[in-house]
């Protein structure tokens, strides 16, 4: 189980997750990189700031060979009430099994 | 300066206001802070007065008042989103889940926080519509019951005073003053405050 939180994300990131980086690049805008806001509609979010690629990030370099298909997220959940809230776009769009 | 979009939405960011002689707490929980709110030179400095003012209440002193309608709304909400994000699970991680995800447990996680600010004497807000970031709504969690003891304007000016920039600070508590409800809180203040 790996745990993650949205956090600032550089450019080069994800350069050690090839499968996540190439997700994650299909949600910038064109000539756009990752940490830039996304072009999916009705998603403000910077791609890649999110909780839920930071944690896959460190379970794919921790279970080398993982797949993004085999990745199994929990609930995201408000910081400050602990509520479940929904996936963003981004997340949606990345995440196999979200879909 | 003004905090940027990308920081409000990923953040659940304390705020403070007062509105007629009443000082409110509220968590943003990732949506767009009031424009008189939002300043990242002062509101900081607000947010350590506030967190440091001294406990005056207690809840094992039965001096807080807590919304439990809307705490058991949210719990209702949030068992509807597991139940769904469930479905495929089998019949005992169902259980097992269904057995600890109590109203009990729910409601000592969500009022943490409100009660934590309500015991210094703040009315402590939540944004409630957490997956809409252009929301204002808000609703009131926990307050104090008696306000005989409440003196945090005193105190918070006492201590903002003594800052290097008091005065500009002293210009910022003066404008998040909320006369004319500009965001919606939801209840009616005044039938709860007054």
């Amino acid at each position: 189980m790996h745990f993650g939180f949205s956090r600032p994300v550089k450019s080069n990131g994800y350069d050690n997750v090839k499968e996540l980086k190439r997700e994650l690049l299909k949600c910038v805008p064109p000539e756009g990189k990752i940490g830039d806001t996304t072009n999916i509609k009705g998603c403000g979010n910077k791609v890649g700031r999110c909780a839920e690629p930071h944690a896959a990030k460190e379970c794919i370099i921790k279970h080398s060979g993982a797949l993004l298909a085999d990745i199994v997220l929990s609930m995201p959940l408000c910081i400050a009430t602990l509520e479940p809230m929904e996936y963003c776009a981004i997340c949606k769009h990345i995440f196999p099994t979200l879909k | 300066m003004a905090y940027r979009k990308e920081y409000m939405n990923t953040r659940c960011i304390d705020w403070f206001a007062k509105i007629g002689d009443k000082w409110i707490y509220a968590n943003s929980t990732g949506g767009f802070l009031p424009a008189k709110i939002n300043d990242d030179n002062y509101l900081p400095l607000l947010q350590s007065i506030c967190s440091n003012l001294p406990d005056i209440f207690a809840e094992e002193n039965d001096e807080i008042e807590l919304n439990d309608t809307l705490i058991t709304n949210r719990y209702n909400r949030a068992l509807d989103i597991y139940n769904e994000y469930l479905t495929d699970s089998d019949e005992e991680t169902i259980d097992i889940f269904r057995n600890e995800y109590t109203l009990e447990n729910f409601k000592n996680n969500y009022k943490q926080l409100f009660v934590n600010m309500a015991s210094k004497g703040f009315y402590s807000f939540v944004r409630v519509n957490i997956d809409d970031e252009s929301s204002m709504k808000y609703e009131l969690v926990a307050y104090p019951k008696k306000t005989e003891k409440l003196e945090i304007e005193e105190r918070i000016r006492k201590v903002a005073e003594m800052s290097e920039d008091g005065d500009n600070i002293m210009d910022y508590l003066q404008g998040i003053t909320f006369e004319d409800h500009q965001i919606d809180f939801g209840t009616d203040l005044g039938q709860i405050i007054l």
